[in-house]
């Protein structure tokens, strides 16, 4: 373990675990959460582009119905004078004024192919009405009922939810009623008395068109609603014109973003599954954990082989170093590889047969040194002075009466050194034994007779 | 020995540990650093909502209309927390911009700045709220007549004839200093082959300068209650007689009045009846035309020079209950009447100030021809129909009949018979 923990190769470990493995996968986290927020956000964005854009166009589609309610000050009868005159007319007879004001209502019919019937009720509750299809008849009373119905008032506009015109018996028109009271605008001191007021139902294709050029599908359901939580339009047909529940409107798991029309406080709202809002978020986001993780341990096993790769050759060159330092030069690391390794190991054994060679140089001359430095010495060694320097020495040693002293010692030393470094090229035989009596044999080999001292 | 040697390499390990360990955590604080501005949810920084202003305006002349685009573009730039939408009530047919005016407060629509006529009414009626201090003080002293005050004038302008100096010059014309005299310059005009007077008679407005015209020259008595019959007659009378003969064609009944200045432009006409500021269209027109301008005398001798400043700014009395509406209001009317931008207007319209500041006004060919009809005989005259002293409503009314007078063949008794009905009947509600 401590050998491990002193290994390059446990900091190279640790530094790309812990500098490179690690925060490359804190990141990558991170980076996938924030992607992951950034794609619901731009997913949310978009749905709140499609109801802008939807509510946009009612908004304008309101604003052209209310424009035409308001063509009841505008436009004046057949005979020149406006509605105000005529209504306040005791002269004109019944007849007269139910003709000029149906040709009044006639007319603001004709402004749009979408405005289904125009009625126009006074304050004594008389109904005058011009309808696309001049077949039909009102039945006043039923028409009464929807006039009484709950509604939403915006600046004088009357807003009615989507209901079926079946005042007209047999007619199956879906339609939308848009109402304006009648002022009486003889005079500013007058305005707040009303004379009346008129009606619009428009029919709700021209709703529906309208939403045509938005996508609000997406999969999920566009409605438009009243405050109160009637159904305008829903692209789920069952809804238009019912009431809903605000619970029926957000369920779980589904995403709700809408948006409130400011010219008739209609909400315009799209619902969609989180699911299938998220079903291509969700593969996107499988993709990138499997090609995170694939490539998380794609590197764990690439860094293990080429961890394994690098130790083992280094391993052997630890171990060849070892060797050699141990002396064995003799010691070769084999070399399997071309690249810096190979050529580390190449060097050295290289280095070590240098090295070995170097060594034997050097011990041969040595040897050869030292038996030169011998010989010479040798042959300045003659016998006899070997004799003579021995038996002084033993005289010494006599004399002093010594058996174990110095010179008893050194004595023996000097034979056992002659008897080693001379004895042979001289047949020196030196036999000691304890005490003063030493016996010198010497037996000199013949090399010639001045050397000989007996 | 060894053991210290020992302590000293377990000392550097720990030291690498340590070292190593403190890089790891700098490298991740730092990449923490940098990842989490990223990953903070962007913070939504919501610019404060501007304050939404209308300007109601009213859209019959070409020059008024550019003006108030003007002023409106400018104020904004330099007013970017209040964004105004301009608003001009539909033209419709018979019907006067007051009576538009009443359309929008029967519709709820009547509300932040709005052009008047027939201010006094409004006020009268509860509709305009009262103006701060801060833009009454603006105004000339002598124009400020009540108090409370409820409306400003925009301007002040006047009309006469504007006329075609080149045609006049080559037929050996000249300026007519008397009714009569016009008469006869009429007749010449239509003998050269000229429609001598140009009429915007598909406008219902354009006829309330003849309106006033007869009105101030023979209508106008001591007691401006008493409308006399026979005076009212005879007014119907001469003017039916311009166009019985042929002073002003029939053509023009279908003319708006932008088509006026095209008529003089094109000079298939030679005269108009209307203010300073068709000068300027005219020229537009045909740069190459001379014109000339004077005060059309009356029958009984006087020359009149119209003192208009009917025309008046209020603000509807709705706005007073959002407080940063009205004040935006008062920012943009202040700013109508500032240095520099009202000196655009005076020029663009050759209108004359109301304000009570000194106002440096560009020397015009159009302010040129006013000051040479200026004339010592000229008397000014601030009564016209819808000042305070005409019932409400009545000068539309008059407008029409004068239609009627000039291209219908109803009888001149019956038309003057309703012009007083009317007339009193606005005079009984107006005294209730």
């Amino acid at each position: 373990m401590h050998k491990w923990k002193n290994s390059i190769f446990y900091t190279l470990t640790y530094a790309y675990l812990g500098l490179g493995l690690l925060p490359l996968c804190i990141a990558g986290l991170l980076f996938y959460l924030q992607f992951s927020r950034n794609m619901k956000e731009v997913m949310l964005d978009d749905m709140s582009h499609v109801v802008s854009y939807a509510a946009h166009n009612v908004e304008e589609m309101v604003e052209e119905c209310n424009t035409a309610t308001k063509l009841i000050y505008d436009i004046p009868l057949e005979d020149g004078r406006f509605l105000w005159q005529l209504l306040k007319d005791p002269k004109t007879t019944e007849a007269r004024k139910k003709l000029l004001i149906q040709s009044l209502l006639k007319e603001i019919l004709a402004r749009d192919s979408r405005i289904a019937s125009v009625f126009f009720v006074e304050e004594s509750g008389e109904v005058y009405y011009a309808t696309a299809n001049p077949q039909k008849v009102l039945q006043t009373d039923k028409q009464k009922m929807y006039r009484e119905s709950e509604h939403t008032v915006v600046r004088k506009l009357s807003l009615y939810p989507t209901h079926l015109d079946d005042y007209f018996p047999q007619s199956t028109n879906t339609v939308l009623t848009f109402a304006r009271p009648y002022q009486d605008v003889s005079s500013l001191q007058n305005i707040n008395q009303t004379l009346g007021k008129v009606y619009l139902d428009v029919s709700l294709t021209k709703l529906s068109s309208v939403l045509q050029e938005v996508d609000v599908t997406q999969s999920g359901v566009f409605r438009l609603l009243t405050e109160t939580g009637a159904c305008i339009y829903s692209t789920n047909p069952h809804e238009t014109g019912s009431q809903l529940a605000r619970e029926s409107l957000s369920k779980k798991g589904e995403y709700l973003v809408y948006e409130q029309i400011p010219n008739c406080n209609w909400v315009a709202a799209l619902s969609v599954p989180k699911a299938t809002m998220l079903g291509n978020l969700s593969q996107t986001r499988q993709s990138i954990l499997i090609f995170v993780s694939t490539a998380f341990l794609i590197l764990i096993f690439l860094y293990r082989f080429f961890l394994q790769k690098i130790k083992r050759p280094v391993e052997e060159l630890e171990q060849g170093m070892k060797e050699i330092r141990t002396g064995n030069l003799q010691v070769r690391i084999p070399v399997n590889r071309k690249d810096e390794l190979g050529h580390l190991a190449e060097g050295l054994n290289h280095m070590a047969e240098e090295l070995n060679t170097h060594i034997h140089k050097v011990y041969v001359a040595e040897i050869r040194q030292r038996e030169a430095e011998l010989d010479a010495l040798k042959s300045q060694i003659k016998p006899h002075y070997l004799y003579n320097t021995l038996d002084v020495i033993r005289m010494m040693a006599l004399e002093n009466d010594e058996k174990d002293g110095w010179h008893h010692v050194g004595l023996k030393n000097a034979y056992d050194r002659i008897q080693k470094n001379f004895g042979k090229d001289y047949g020196i035989e030196i036999i000691s034994t304890e005490g003063i009596g030493t016996i010198v044999n010497l037996s000199f080999p013949i090399i010639d007779a001045e050397d000989s001292i007996f | 020995m060894n053991t210290e040697k020992k302590k000293q390499r377990k000392h550097k390990i720990l030291k690498k540990q340590l070292l190593l360990g403190s890089g790891v955590l700098l490298l991740l604080l730092l990449l923490l650093f940098c990842l989490l501005p990223a990953l903070r949810q962007t913070e939504l920084t919501f610019s404060p909502p501007k304050t939404q202003l209308r300007v109601v305006y009213s859209e019959g002349d070409v020059r008024w209309i550019n003006s108030i685009e003007q002023t409106v573009e400018q104020f904004m730039q330099e007013n970017p927390d209040i964004e105004v939408q301009i608003f001009s009530p539909k033209e419709v047919e018979n019907q006067g911009f007051a009576d538009r005016l009443k359309a929008m407060i029967a519709q709820e629509e009547f509300y932040d700045v709005v052009e008047l006529r027939e201010a006094f009414a409004f006020a009268e009626a509860g509709y305009l709220a009262e103006l701060p201090e801060e833009l009454s003080s603006l105004i000339q002293e002598e124009r400020m007549l009540h108090s409370p005050c409820y409306s400003i004038p925009r301007y002040t302008t006047t009309r006469g004839v504007i006329y075609n100096r080149s045609l006049f010059q080559s037929l050996g014309l000249s300026e007519p200093k008397s009714w009569q005299e016009f008469l006869v310059l009429c007749d010449r005009l239509l003998q050269a082959g000229y429609n001598p007077i140009a009429v915007g008679g598909a406008d219902l407005w354009h006829m309330s300068f003849w309106g006033d015209y007869l009105y101030q020259n023979y209508l106008l008595g001591e007691n401006p209650r008493e409308l006399e019959h026979s005076q009212l007659i005879e007014a119907l009378s001469d003017f039916r007689k311009l166009s019985q003969n042929h002073y002003i064609a029939s053509r023009c009944q279908t003319l708006s009045d932008s088509q006026t200045a095209e008529e003089l432009a094109s000079e298939s006409s030679a005269m108009l009846y209307s203010g300073p500021w068709m000068i300027g269209q005219i020229q537009d027109l045909n740069p190459k035309i001379e014109l000339g301008f004077f005060y059309l005398s009356g029958k009984n001798g006087k020359t009149y020079m119209e003192l208009d400043d009917s025309v008046e700014w209020g603000i509807a009395a709705e706005s007073k209950n959002d407080p940063a509406r009205f004040a935006a209001a008062v920012r943009f009317l202040k700013f109508f009447y500032s240095e520099g931008h009202y000196e655009q207007v005076l020029s663009n319209m050759s209108a004359d100030s109301v304000v009570r500041r000194k106002v440096q006004i560009e020397e015009t060919e159009t302010r040129r021809l006013l000051s040479a009809a200026n004339q010592e005989n000229i008397l000014p005259c601030d009564a016209f129909l819808g000042d305070e002293a005409t019932p409400e409503g009545f000068r539309n009314f008059f407008n029409q009949k004068l239609q009627e007078v000039l291209w219908e063949n109803r009888s001149l008794e019956e038309i003057a018979k309703e012009v007083k009905e009317y007339w009193e009947e606005g005079y009984a509600q107006m005294e209730k």
